[in-house]
């Protein structure tokens, strides 16, 4: 059972070779090394067939405990054992702090282009399709769609009214 | 441009945009919003099958690459129709942890 104050990041909808865990503003607390560290062990016993990766979102986190950073240092290692990645998504002031090779992402977007360098994929094979297309579909953008640069031309000439 | 592909969405999706645009302004995120929509745009029109987004399935019958790609907070699913360089944008998604209603 992963540790309360640990939430799985379900809105990104990641294929099953990653796992993003977020650390809650409970972790931001005074806690924060006794958790981690419960968090740490119940990874161990956490199914990581297929995993390739992990992200710990510590953007809530405290770094100011210098036993929290040895222990993601130490999971780092425990993780690359069992040739599993670990990387972490931070607010930037956290980056550099590790003397190891965890990369550490300083917003959403720089880990997008991590994952997308590193051939990591959205989808989970299992799951039902995102979206498809009918021909009616088709055929009504194409007969009555908006085309987006002119939609954002009219949101841009709009925006002094909804500022 | 011979280049670039139309980007086009439905009636009910740019309604969509419309709705996360007011919704972003309140929330102190629209300049990070429209500045996700004008990249993704820019993206669409002139790169929609390079490695910023992922190919998800071919719909031969329609001649359709489906692809999804994000930028920031914005994700969006869209048909490449190669032939006659056109991408019809199925739909956006928001990926941000602060969610708009709906």
């Amino acid at each position: 059972m992963i540790p309360f104050g640990w939430e799985r990041r379900l809105e990104l909808e990641y294929s099953d070779s990653l796992k993003v865990f977020g650390a809650s503003s409970v972790i931001a607390e005074k806690f924060a090394d006794e958790t981690f560290d419960r968090f740490s062990r119940s990874l161990g016993n956490e199914d990581l067939e297929g995993v390739r990766a992990i992200v710990l979102d510590l953007r809530n986190a405290e770094f100011d405990c210098p036993s929290m950073k040895l222990a993601i240092g130490k999971l780092e290692k425990t993780l690359l054992l069992r040739n599993v990645q670990l990387c972490c998504i931070s607010n930037g002031r956290e980056c550099g702090l590790f003397e190891n090779s965890l990369p550490c992402f300083r917003s959403e977007n720089e880990l997008y282009g991590w994952l997308v360098e590193n051939s990591f994929t959205r989808f989970k094979s299992s799951a039902a399709p995102l979206f498809s297309f009918t021909e009616q579909e088709v055929d009504d953008i194409r007969r009555n769609g908006v085309v987006l640069s002119d939609f954002i031309e009219e949101l841009e000439g709009l925006g002094e009214k909804v500022s | 441009m011979s280049s670039t592909y139309l980007v086009s969405m439905s009636q009910l999706e740019s309604a969509k945009l419309r709705d996360w645009d007011l919704w972003a302004n309140l929330h102190s995120q629209r300049i990070a919003f429209r500045k996700a929509l004008a990249i993704l745009n820019f993206r669409l029109m002139y790169e929609p099958m390079e490695i910023w987004s992922e190919p998800y399935q071919d719909l031969e019958i329609l001649g359709l690459q489906l692809r999804f790609g994000s930028e920031n907070m914005l994700g969006v699913g869209y048909g490449v129709h190669a032939a006659s360089r056109q991408i019809f944008v199925k739909r956006f998604q928001w990926l941000g942890s602060l969610k708009p209603p709906g």
